[in-house]
């Protein structure tokens, strides 16, 4: 039987409602679960594959490693491989040292490197992202290179006393400060 | 006669309650027009429904640059044309469904068509071909412009004189079979 024009006319508001509801969930589905879904990312990245990337490199001087391996680098100019098998890095833009009274950038080649020597002599030095723990001398020992390739590293020293961390880095910004 | 236009403009300031005249105006104008193509009063009128509820729900789609009855009926030919493509061929209908179906045929015909004069020359337009019925439809039944026809097929105006010109050859020789005078 056709409807009534009652029953017609509170079909259509019927569809209309039952549309607009649809509509809603869709737009909730792009407001909520997509901003979700990049949370979910990041926390995976940041949890789950950083701390095994973190793993994977045992040290800032592991030959295995992408940034001492040479493969970003050009090779112009190579510092030498202090007689042992490995080939540091160039193609350095510039790193940052954290201290308490805030950030300090150095750009020169020479800089860099005086970081890689003074990292090299504590072996368990690994890469490290994120922030440097508290400790009484807190910034100091955490190092941010950037290669000119784009990609950014953190060197951490790791499993030293403050004080060697401190000595350390006093006598590499000291030796800076002088150039 | 603005066709539902200042009903139309009412319901977009905020009235709801114009929407319903304009429902009440054409539903069963509408109905009809789209039964012509899909040959089921329940059919129609569910397409109907959902041509206003387009209607309601993209209420900026209608720019008045035809009149309101033109936009329902171009908006009833498309969904029913669609309808028509997807339905299977295959249709099985209950006996008592189909008592209803012409029962509900009847009504609408008694609420479109005023006399049975027009329920004759209706009838005879179901022997023709879709396209000459709908022109004949739209043009002596609705009343609607060759220029509102034209929108409503999709054709030109063009398209539409030689169309009806055919048309109404056809339908001369139809309707003199059922003893109508066509005028």
């Amino acid at each position: 039987m056709r409807r009534s024009f009652e029953d017609f006319s509170a079909e259509v508001f019927r569809r209309r409602d039952v549309e607009i509801e649809k509509r809603k969930k869709q737009r909730a589905i792009i407001t909520y679960l997509a901003p979700l879904a990049i949370c979910l990312t990041l926390f995976f990245s940041t949890v789950v594959v950083m701390p095994q990337l973190l793993k994977g490199g045992s040290g800032a001087f592991d030959s295995d490693d992408d940034i001492m391996d040479g493969e970003n680098s050009d090779n112009q100019g190579d510092v030498t491989d202090k007689g042992e098998d490995k080939i540091y890095p160039i193609a350095i833009s510039y790193i940052t040292v954290y201290t308490e009274q805030g950030r300090r950038v150095y750009s020169n080649a020479e800089d860099v490197w005086d970081v890689f020597l003074y990292v090299e002599d504590y072996p368990d030095a690994f890469i490290y992202s994120g922030e440097a723990p508290d400790t009484p001398m807190g910034a100091y020992y955490k190092v941010m290179v950037c290669l000119r390739d784009g990609t950014v590293h953190y060197y951490l020293l790791d499993n030293l006393t403050d004080d060697e961390i401190v000595s350390g880095f006093e006598h590499l910004l000291d030796s800076m400060d002088t150039q | 006669m603005d066709n539902g236009a200042s009903s139309y403009r009412r319901f977009l300031n905020g009235e709801e309650g114009a929407f319903e005249e304009i429902m009440l105006k054409y539903r069963d104008g509408l109905t009809f027009f789209i039964g012509g193509f899909v040959r089921d009063i329940m059919t129609a009128e569910d397409i109907a429904i959902d041509v206003f509820t387009y209607l309601l729900l993209n209420p900026k789609k209608y720019d008045f640059s035809v009149s309101l009855k033109t936009y329902l009926y171009m908006l009833g030919r498309s969904r029913a044309l669609d309808h028509l493509r997807s339905r299977k061929r295959r249709m099985t209908v209950d006996i008592s469904e189909l008592e209803n179906e012409l029962a509900d045929r009847e009504s609408l015909e008694d609420s479109v068509l005023a006399d049975e004069r027009s329920r004759a020359v209706n009838r005879a337009l179901g022997a023709l071909p879709e396209k000459m019925r709908t022109v004949l439809y739209l043009i002596y039944f609705e009343e609607l412009s060759y220029e509102e026809t034209a929108r409503v097929m999709k054709l030109n105006r063009k398209q539409v004189d030689n169309l009806l010109y055919r048309a109404k050859a056809r339908f001369r020789l139809i309707i003199g079979e059922e003893g109508v005078q066509w005028i």
